[in-house]
């Protein structure tokens, strides 16, 4: 596996500025840059697990109740087709793909973050140009953020 | 406007995410029975609460009026719209009215997908179907839509999301 990671930090997407946070302001993970540093390297981990064929990453940073709509999907999947699709991936280990960080908001427990991915060979070793953006929403939970759902989309042609 | 606003859940998309149930407060109890009132509703759920303020959203969005989504905006809020390079405030929501750009003639259904809860934070997924645009010409567009709603001192508000136009799909 071999996944580049790029962090693009669009400047436009950085005017939102962090929130009040009542009564949590006594712990940094939920301040505005923490957040987004944790939730980031969360991500980056994700992906490289994926690209070794492994969903552990992924699994392990569930927030309970966690629903995600992927493009291929009428209806959003659950944890459970996250677990047997981590039975399925386990061969799926030769996908290259980069990400670039879009923006990220937060308002006490919720955290949003949106990126791009650029996948450039997938998990069977094919080589592909497939380019998506993403949103996770991130709860923080029992003293961590978890991903509690998303959307993610064919990048859109933009004139 | 001629919105019409339809709620169809579809249950393999609820049956797939159910959210852990969420504790319900003690309703108080009077410390006089009071007779005529043993009709007391249920609390609405968060579910209902945050699908009803969407169904608010786009029906004032349709005629017009960005008001009601601006006034349900969490400090923070950014959205991500297919047709942006990168994600919007509230600022520029309400400069385009919401991508309407002041046009009060849109035709829109609405179908709830599914929703799922952890605390204070809500995802909320559903379809729209737009017949008219809002300068009122006819059109055919379908959208699968993201919102993530945060509860900010005892209301939901909505912090961001996105949208996609519906991907073409065989089975799955």
């Amino acid at each position: 596996m071999k996944t580049t990671f790029a962090s693009l930090f669009i400047a436009s997407t950085m005017a939102f500025a962090p929130m009040s946070f009542a009564d949590e302001t006594t712990n940094t993970d939920l301040e505005f840059e923490t957040a987004k540093d944790i939730i980031w390297e969360k991500e980056l981990s994700i992906y490289a697990g994926r690209g070794d064929g492994d969903l552990g990453p992924y699994i392990s940073n569930l927030a309970e109740g966690y629903s995600a709509w992927s493009p291929h999907m009428s209806t959003p999947n659950s944890a459970e087709a996250m677990y047997a699709a981590a039975d399925r991936m386990t061969d799926q280990t030769e996908e290259e793909l980069a990400m670039e960080f879009v923006g990220f908001t937060l308002n006490g427990t919720t955290a949003i973050i949106y990126y791009q991915t650029h996948m450039t060979r997938n998990g069977a070793g094919e080589e592909v140009d497939h380019r998506y953006e993403v949103t996770h929403t991130w709860a923080y939970e029992d003293g961590a953020w978890k991903v509690l759902g998303g959307m993610a989309r064919s990048r859109p042609d933009r004139d | 406007m001629k919105h019409l606003l339809s709620a169809l859940i579809l249950s393999a998309g609820l049956a797939a995410c159910q959210p852990e149930p969420q504790p319900v407060a003690e309703p108080e109890i009077p410390s006089e029975p009071v007779a005529e009132e043993a009709t007391a509703e249920a609390p609405a759920t968060a579910e209902e609460i945050i699908w009803a303020k969407e169904l608010a959203i786009y029906e004032a969005r349709g005629e017009g009026d960005i008001s009601v989504y601006l006034e349900n905006t969490a400090d923070g809020f950014s959205a991500w719209p297919p047709f942006t390079d990168t994600p919007y405030g509230r600022d520029v929501l309400e400069a385009i009215g919401g991508g309407t750009n002041g046009g009060d003639q849109e035709e829109l259904t609405m179908e709830l997908v599914s929703f799922t809860q952890n605390g204070d934070s809500a995802i909320i997924y559903y379809q729209t179907h737009m017949t008219r645009s809002a300068d009122g010409t006819p059109v055919d567009y379908r959208y699968e839509v993201t919102h993530t709603w945060a509860n900010v001192d005892g209301e939901w508000q909505v912090l961001g999301g996105m949208a996609r136009a519906m991907p073409e799909r065989g089975e799955n």
